[in-house]
């Protein structure tokens, strides 16, 4: 897909789908397309804007913030380091449930307050289990509970993402550090990739995200914490605007119990590689070939 | 004197159940060694400080001062003179009897130091200060101390890029208080409101 507008792509797609079903994925951008402004329409894909564009962009969502929310944000375009590529880790025997981690997730990065959206989803597991499908989110109980452990999971950064190879339209990608990220300008919102995700980690914005003003975090990336349109997806960035600068993410630092480790696995001094090294990691449903980013472990 | 083998011996229960279904993965398998090494670059690295508690070994009193600061004692105030007769007697039965030890078998005096109270001691007899405290906990724990050390126990804020910014990391303590060192639960934030319940047709 070179230059073509996403006006083409939607013609493609509703013919491969059906008038119905079209309607229906397709439904949020319909609803917008009469007060969309055209440049916002003919906006080109993130990964084909030269810099001037690049900066029109980031100023019209700046000026939206501001216009819609209230807030004074600072969008920036935060371009991955050569030479690191991201890898997370959570040790699950010290993880005790709080949820701070998906609480940090929400402020940080964000998210709409009526739903309480995180990209972390806590699941409370049965020893002897580690099928989260088996976990249950909802649990609002004291924790630790009594045999129990918890399982927080978000996105897994896939080498093979395959929430990536179904987007009929190339809205979101692995960029060079292992994150994917979603250019939510170009999203037509059809979920098809919230379906192939193993991990449940994609999030549909059903409604457009109300957040108060005084709780806007203005420190943004373009590609991540942004403030999300209505009728696209979002996903885990690794807090990509922060930690593309060198900073640890915020569901990291919210861990109260220690927990997370974060780093370079492409530098063998780092945590990360030390873990990797010395703990028995594993990751969440191996047996798809997704090759996560995201490792788990027990200490023994 | 416990080793620090107490720690690497005591198998927790979840974990041993759980390891039956888990499948270890290699560390080559995780590991991305197909592409290029990051240059160790001689690089400046900044530095990690270690978070203390405040007022760490002095006695809190439950009084408040007149600045509304709660009021403590130094241990020597009461310490400074005769220990050999304060051992004597029974130890928390009245200075201390709010303290509840629940940290394996040990002593009050495996920490504290007999005649130095303003002092802890390791097993050899070496002195610390209070502020040192991590020392006497690594003593005992090498495997959480060695964790520690990797940033894979404890937690931390600030840069995983150490050359571009320090981290703030948490002494032992201030997750673990001395004389009952287990974590204490909490109550979690609420979930999302649309969290999908367990699923038990699943898998
Ligand atoms: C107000 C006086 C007072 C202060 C201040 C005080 N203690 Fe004590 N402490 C005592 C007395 C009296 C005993 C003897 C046992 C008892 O009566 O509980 C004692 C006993 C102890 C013991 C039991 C071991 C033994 O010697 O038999 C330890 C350990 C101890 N104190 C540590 C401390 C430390 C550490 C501090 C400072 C953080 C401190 N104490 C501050 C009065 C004090
Ligand atoms: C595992 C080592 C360890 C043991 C065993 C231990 N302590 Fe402590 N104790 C500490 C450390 C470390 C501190 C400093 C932490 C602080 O002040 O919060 C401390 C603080 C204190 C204090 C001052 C703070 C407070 O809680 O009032 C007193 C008094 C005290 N200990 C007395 C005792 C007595 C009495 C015993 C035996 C019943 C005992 N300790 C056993 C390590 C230990
Ligand atoms: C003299 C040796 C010694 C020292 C010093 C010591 N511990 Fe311990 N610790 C033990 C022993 C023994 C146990 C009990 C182990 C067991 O039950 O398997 C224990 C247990 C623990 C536990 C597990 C508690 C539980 O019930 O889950 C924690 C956490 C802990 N210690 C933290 C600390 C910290 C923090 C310090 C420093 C303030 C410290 N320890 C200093 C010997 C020590
Ligand atoms: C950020 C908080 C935090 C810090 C700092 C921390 N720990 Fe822990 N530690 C935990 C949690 C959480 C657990 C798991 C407790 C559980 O499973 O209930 C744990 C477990 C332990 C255990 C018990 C392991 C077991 O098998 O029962 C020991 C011993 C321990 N820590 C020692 C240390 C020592 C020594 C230090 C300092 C070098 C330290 N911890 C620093 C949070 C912390």
């Amino acid at each position: 897909m070179t230059n073509t507008p996403r006006r083409t792509h939607l013609k493609v797609l509703g013919a491969s789908l059906g008038a119905a079903a079209f309607a229906k994925t397709v439904a949020p951008l319909v609803e917008w397309s009469a007060d969309m402004d055209l440049d916002e329409f003919m906006q080109r894909h993130y990964r084909e804007l030269d810099s001037n564009a690049l900066a029109d962009v980031i100023s019209r969502h700046e000026f939206s913030a501001r216009d819609e929310y209230g807030a004074d944000v600072t969008i920036r375009d935060v371009r991955p380091t050569p030479g690191v590529v991201f890898g997370y880790a959570l040790n699950l025997s010290i993880c005790i449930g709080c949820r701070k981690c998906a609480e940090a997730c929400h402020q940080e990065n964000n998210h709409d307050r009526r739903s309480h959206q995180s990209y972390i989803r806590v699941f409370e597991m049965s020893a002897g289990s580690i099928d989260f499908h088996r976990g249950n989110a909802g649990y609002d109980h004291p924790v630790p509970a009594p045999d129990k452990y918890y399982m927080p999971v978000q996105c897994q950064q896939c080498e093979n993402p395959p929430c990536v190879s179904v987007c009929p339209v190339e809205a979101t990608w692995s960029e060079p550090d292992g994150i994917v990220v979603v250019d939510y300008d170009w999203c037509i919102g059809c979920r098809y990739c919230e379906a192939a995700c193993p991990y449940h980690a994609r999030r549909f914005n059903w409604h457009k995200p109300e957040i108060p003003a005084d709780e806007v975090n203005p420190n943004q990336g373009l590609l991540s914490n942004r403030i999300r349109p209505q009728g696209v997806m979002e996903k885990c960035t690794f807090c990509l605007h922060r930690t593309r600068q060198g900073q640890l993410p915020a569901c990291l630092e919210a861990c109260p119990t220690g927990a997370r480790v974060f780093g370079n696995l492409l530098d063998p001094e780092s945590d990360i590689r030390w873990v990797l090294a010395n703990k028995r990691v594993f990751v969440l449903k191996e047996e798809l070939g997704t090759r996560p980013r995201f490792f788990y472990f027990f200490d023994v | 004197m416990a080793t620090s083998t107490f720690a690497a011996e005591a198998l927790p229960v979840r974990a041993s159940l759980l390891l039956l279904t888990v499948t270890a993965i290699a560390c080559a398998r995780g590991t991305p060694h197909a592409e290029p090494e990051a240059v160790a670059a001689a690089v400046a690295r900044y530095p990690i400080d270690i978070r203390l508690p405040d007022g760490l070994g002095e006695l809190r009193t439950g009084q408040v001062r007149p600045d509304g600061r709660p009021e403590r004692v130094a241990c020597v105030t009461c310490h400074g003179h005769a220990p050999e007769d304060l051992a004597s007697r029974n130890p928390t039965a009245q200075m201390h009897g709010a303290i509840r030890l629940n940290h394996g078998e040990l002593p009050c005096l495996a920490c504290h130091d007999r005649s130095r109270r303003n002092n802890l001691h390791l097993a050899d007899g070496r002195r610390l200060a209070f502020d040192e405290v991590d020392t006497l906990c690594r003593q005992c724990h090498g495997s959480q101390a060695r964790d520690y050390a990797h940033g894979a126990h404890g937690g931390m804020t600030g840069y995983w890029d150490r050359s571009r910014g320090g981290r703030v990391r948490n002494a032992c303590v201030v997750c673990h208080a001395p004389h009952a060192p287990s974590i204490v639960g909490v109550y979690p934030a609420p979930p999302p409101l649309d969290a999908p319940a367990a699923h038990p047709e699943a898998g």
